[in-house]
């Protein structure tokens, strides 16, 4: 009678055991779905790779617009000069022109 | 088998089971992270791709109006001289009559002469400004001197508002033909901007 006693005892730590396990287990996959979660939402919430992105994006664009205002900005000026030279010479063609001879 | 090996065989079974209990949950939270780590990346490569897309976006149309406004400033630029040039030439025509008296004397003579070719008949009358009286007839003898034909030149009584030409009528005054510095001039500009603007342009 007290070998089955001692079985059943034997039974019931196996099962204590087992239990701590899946309870080990259940405690261990709780917490590393509440990690998971966590890495999603800090995913979904943290915007500093893409505040840094624009930033540079931003800046780059800006760049991009000042060198292409700059080359018409030289381009104007450029024609600016050469419409300077060439001014009395097109004011002389108009007049030659409405006058039908040469002045 | 003893009780002491069963019981032993028992709790064995327990700690293996226990083990494997574990070690399942431990490769399952494993698999859970890394789900979870990979689906982290996606979010962040979506919103990054996005962000990108509408980045790229907006360079395109900030560039775009960046190239509008550097053309339009380079536009102005040809406009202003353009208008300039055609400014100064009005200034210069409006004062030509004084300042070269002979020169204008043979250009309203052509101007007559260009009036009367483009009109039929012998007989003209022609309105010229309040400040040419003092010169018309001359001016109609060198046209008569020009055409070398016999044509009669009236000037009407009515006094022409311009700078300097002149509006040649038939006798009857139902055909004319206007010839003045404005109306030259109006014409001249409708017609020759890309000219004005070549030279202008010229680089060498």
């Amino acid at each position: 009678m007290s070998a089955i006693k001692e079985l059943i005892e034997e039974e019931k730590n196996a099962e204590k055991i087992i239990k701590d396990a899946e309870e080990k287990a259940n405690q261990l996959l709780l917490n590393t779905k509440k990690k998971a979660d966590e890495i999603i939402k800090n995913a979904e919430n943290d915007d500093s790779v893409i505040k840094e992105l624009i930033l540079r994006k931003e800046q780059e664009i800006i760049e991009k617009r000042n060198n292409i205002l700059k080359n018409y900005d030289n381009e104007a000026e450029e024609i600016e000069n050469i419409c300077k030279k060439n001014f009395e010479y097109a004011v002389k063609f108009v007049i030659d022109s409405v006058l039908g001879v040469s002045t | 088998m003893s009780i002491e090996a069963l019981r032993l065989e028992i709790r064995k079974a327990a700690e293996e089971e226990a083990k494997r209990i574990l070690e399942d949950a431990e490769q399952k939270a494993k698999n859970m992270l890394n789900e979870a780590e990979q689906k982290a990346k996606n979010i962040i490569e979506k919103k990054i791709q996005e962000t990108m897309r509408k980045l790229e976006e907006k360079e395109k149309v900030e560039l775009a109006i960046a190239r509008i406004d550097g053309k339009k400033k380079v536009l102005d630029i040809k406009s202003k001289y353009l208008e300039n040039v055609l400014k100064e030439a009005e200034n210069r025509l409006n004062k030509l009559p004084l300042e070269n008296p002979e020169l204008y004397k043979n250009v309203l003579s052509d101007f007559i002469i260009e009036g009367i070719k483009n009109l039929e008949g012998t007989k003209f009358v022609i309105k010229i400004t309040p400040r040419d009286q003092s010169i018309i007839n001359e001016v109609i003898n060198i046209v008569k001197s020009k055409l070398k034909k016999n044509i009669e030149i009236t000037v009407s009584s009515e006094f022409l508002n311009a700078s300097g030409g002149v509006i040649v009528y038939t006798e009857d005054m139902r055909l004319y033909y206007i010839n003045t510095f404005e109306s030259r001039l109006m014409k001249f500009k409708s017609e020759n901007r890309g000219k004005i603007l070549d030279i202008l342009l010229k680089s060498s």
